[in-house]
């Protein structure tokens, strides 16, 4: 190939995948350096032990912690390792990325939230701003996440659907529990309307891939079928016939070294055997998830970047945001249904998928402002977890004994929760930012990311509007022990921002192409170029913006 | 196997630095295994296993429609627990240190070692443990490890013959874990490009 060039691409998630696979796929050499091991399908079982009760996915905080933040009654902001308690901001540290993990809830972002600003106004302690490019610039690239990385679902058109430059998704829906239908029918009666979720899990076989077989054990686990849509059996595994990939897993980079004129010339590793190594290319595609991204950009400072690579303007790192709202649920009870309706109730792996989409947009005091989605789903079915949630008396005392092997019981066999989680925008802030730990190392040495990880108290407001909707609909339904819990805890695997594109090189880190405005050859590509995030969870749009800019990558080289 | 070889065999094996092998701890079967000895980052500990199931059988005791702690053998999975060296030292700390404060609490209530209490005063003092904050975090972590015996798979060494699912009716995802790639097997494996 005339003018072949050598691509580095840090981390192999949602927003590496596209640039593995395009850019392979065009003829140029792509070296992937991935922190975690390298596992293939056949390896990963349902095996909860190993996938949720063990550090297996993820480092162990005693080798990698986070410092969190939190703040003191006198405002004062104090931070504690994450090994000492704490959230883990972790992800799937392995090939594919957390991709591999999802439960592929996908929803495109809405031509509003590309407008924030302009649409809805400033929000006091709130940096939102518009983004630089338009729904319509992102859609032929949702479009294409539907065809490569397999999209099942069905339109129905409602007055918050996206415009779409295809008819409908590449692939049926996925099969359905008879819940949903009861679903339609409660938010019939209640004037709502539920609309069909798509998932990022193919009903019918793509090429090697084989269709959904309905495990039950989605979220959290591997794909066994390659239905999901991982980065992984999605996009790296066809990268690699082209056998102009170069994969090494195992390898954490940890720095980025220029030449100084603005330009990259090495990313230094730490490999597996213990010694440090180098890769030179000509183009570094940074996509190690938001907080790591921004960590790695503080981490590689020098002369010509003192504060961080890329961060001459003190931009790097801020504005982190969150996919976040709150969660709810309800208990269906078996007895208030026929025999024949609660075994179908009952079914085990076939979806709820359904989403309210109808609060996108919410009339408060004669003016619009923005809302949020909800997504219907069971409770998961690990076990264990289940049965953890369950040992506590109404006074929160342990329950144990007898009693407590009765509440198993009831629980397992004579109902099924039914649960809803709201998505509404984070609004970025002054506090939410990843910084550098001054004092805590890793176990190779290098500082670790500190998080100050406030929410705004408009998210609350919010996420309060949504949740009487979601629980006005179990109520129709007839669930019972209905419940919402709206926090401002951020969740740790849906995170973006911290690298913002935009137009300002003074007021975002990244230009209109993901490429860093004071580094030639620096592109990010992960969730960490959103300044705003929209009320969904982030994997289409990441996987869509990093096809888009793979698409310039191939044509500027 | 004798007790008493038996509990010879686990004190070799355990110092032996053969932590985490299930299939040493398996072979043994559950039984009885006694007071043995157990190292964690180069301290030794004595574990009243005995005392072990007896409280464990009261937070999980076998009743007319499910098995009890024993029953599962989560006596296995909290030896096996106790010597995987990727579990955080303070928390396998935690689990051992924390068995004999129960012993100690009963010494000093009731004048009597938990194993010397009738069935009544045993149930009594874990309600009133369970009261303190101490106890309370204490046994509930022991039910977590009761919970994860019950559903692991039986390729850990507990829930014999999915006994623990069985009585819930619960049906677990597959493919199940293999010798391969169970835990700690897993993090083992690292494919590299080309390899045969």
């Amino acid at each position: 190939m005339k003018n072949r060039k050598t691509i580095c691409v840090i981390g192999s998630g949602a927003g590496a995948g596209p640039i593995i696979s395009e850019l392979s796929k065009a003829g140029h050499k792509v070296i992937v350096l991935e922190k975690g091991p390298w596992l293939k399908t056949e390896d990963y079982s349902k095996d909860e032990i190993s996938m949720t009760r063990r550090d297996v996915v993820t480092p162990k905080l005693i080798d990698e912690p986070n410092v969190i933040e939190f703040q003191k009654l006198n405002g004062e902001w104090k931070g504690k390792p994450n090994y000492k308690g704490g959230q883990n901001f972790w992800n799937g540290n392995v090939v594919g990325g957390s991709s591999n993990f999802m439960s592929g809830y996908f929803h495109r972002m809405k031509p509003n939230d590309f407008k924030l600003l302009s649409n809805y106004g400033p929000i006091k302690n709130s940096n939102v701003v518009d983004w630089p490019i338009n729904y319509e610039d992102l859609e032929p690239y949702y479009d294409k996440v539907e065809k490569e990385v397999g999209v099942s679902g069905r339109i129905i058109n409602h007055k918050f659907q996206e415009p779409r430059s295809s008819d409908d998704f590449p692939y049926p829906p996925l099969a359905e529990n008879y819940v949903s239908e009861l679903l339609d029918k409660s938010a019939n009666k209640i004037g709502f309307e539920l609309m069909p979720i798509p998932r990022a899990i193919l009903s019918q076989t793509k090429d090697d891939r084989n269709a959904c077989y309905y495990s039950n054990f989605c979220g959290s686990y591997a794909c066994n079928s390659n239905a999901k849509g991982s980065s992984r059996a999605a996009l790296i595994n066809q990268a690699l016939e082209t056998e102009n990939v170069e994969l090494l897993s195992l390898s954490k980079v940890f720095h980025l070294e220029t030449n100084g004129k603005g330009k990259i010339i090495k990313a230094h590793y730490h490999s597996a055997d213990g010694i440090d190594r180098f890769i030179e290319a000509d183009i570094f595609v940074v996509a190690a998830q938001a907080i790591e991204t921004s960590r790695l950009l503080l981490l590689s400072k020098n002369k010509e970047f003192p504060n961080g690579l890329a961060n001459n303007n003190g931009q790097v790192g801020k504005n982190l945001i969150f996919s976040a709202g709150g969660v709810g649920g309800g208990i269906i009870d078996y007895s208030e249904f026929s025999e024949q309706e609660a075994h179908k109730l009952n079914m085990l792996g076939v979806f709820v998928n359904r989403s309210l989409h109808q609060f996108y947009e919410i009339e408060k005091n004669n003016s619009k402002i923005k809302g949020g989605i909800i997504d219907f789903l069971f409770e998961h079915a690990n076990p264990i977890g289940k049965c953890i949630r369950n040992k506590w008396n109404d006074d929160n005392t342990l329950l144990f004994g007898e009693e407590y092997q009765k509440k198993l019981l009831h629980y397992f066999t004579k109902q099924r929760k039914l649960k809803f989680e709201i998505f509404i925008d984070w609004q970025p802030n002054d506090n939410c930012f990843v910084s550098l730990d001054p004092e805590v190392k890793d176990k190779w040495g290098d500082a670790v990311a500190r998080l100050r990880v406030k929410s705004n108290s408009h998210d609350i407001e919010i996420g309060k509007i949504l949740a009487e909707k979601g629980e006005a609909i179990l109520k129709e339904l007839g669930c019972k022990n209905i419940y919402s819990n709206i926090s401002s805890n951020p969740p740790p695997n849906l995170q973006a921002g911290g690298c913002r594109f935009g137009t300002d090189p003074n007021t975002s880190v990244l230009d209109i192409n993901c490429k860093a405005h004071e580094v030639e050859n620096l592109y990010i590509t992960d969730g960490s170029f959103m300044p705003t995030g929209g009320s969904v969870t982030y994997t289409w749009t990441i996987y869509a913006n990093s096809f888009r800019v793979a698409e310039y990558l191939i044509n500027s080289l | 196997m004798q007790n008493d070889q038996r509990r010879n065999f686990i004190k070799t094996m355990v110092l032996g630095g053969a932590a985490l092998q299930i299939p040493f701890i398996f072979s043994c079967n559950s039984g009885d295994l006694g007071i043995i000895q157990i190292e964690i980052e180069d301290n030794f500990y004595t574990i009243n296993t005995t005392l072990f199931k007896e409280i464990s059988d009261i937070l999980f005791p076998r009743t007319n429609f499910s098995p009890s702690a024993s029953d599962l053998k989560a006596d296995i999975y909290y030896l096996w627990v106790l010597n995987d060296p990727n579990i955080n030292v303070v928390k396998r700390q935690f689990l051992v240190k924390n068995l004999e404060r129960i012993d100690a609490y009963c010494k000093e209530y009731y004048k009597n070692s938990f194993l010397e209490l009738n069935k009544f005063q045993k149930k009594e003092a874990l309600k009133k443990i369970s009261l303190e904050v101490w106890g309370e975090n204490y046994l509930s972590r022991l039910m977590t490890l009761i919970i994860e015996a019950m559903f692991a798979n039986s390729i850990y060494g507990s829930n014999p013959e999915n006994i623990g699912r069985n009585w819930l009716n619960f049906k677990g995802g597959y493919p199940q874990p293999t010798a391969k790639n169970r835990y700690p097997e897993i993090l083992k494996i690292n494919h590299i490009q080309n390899e045969e």
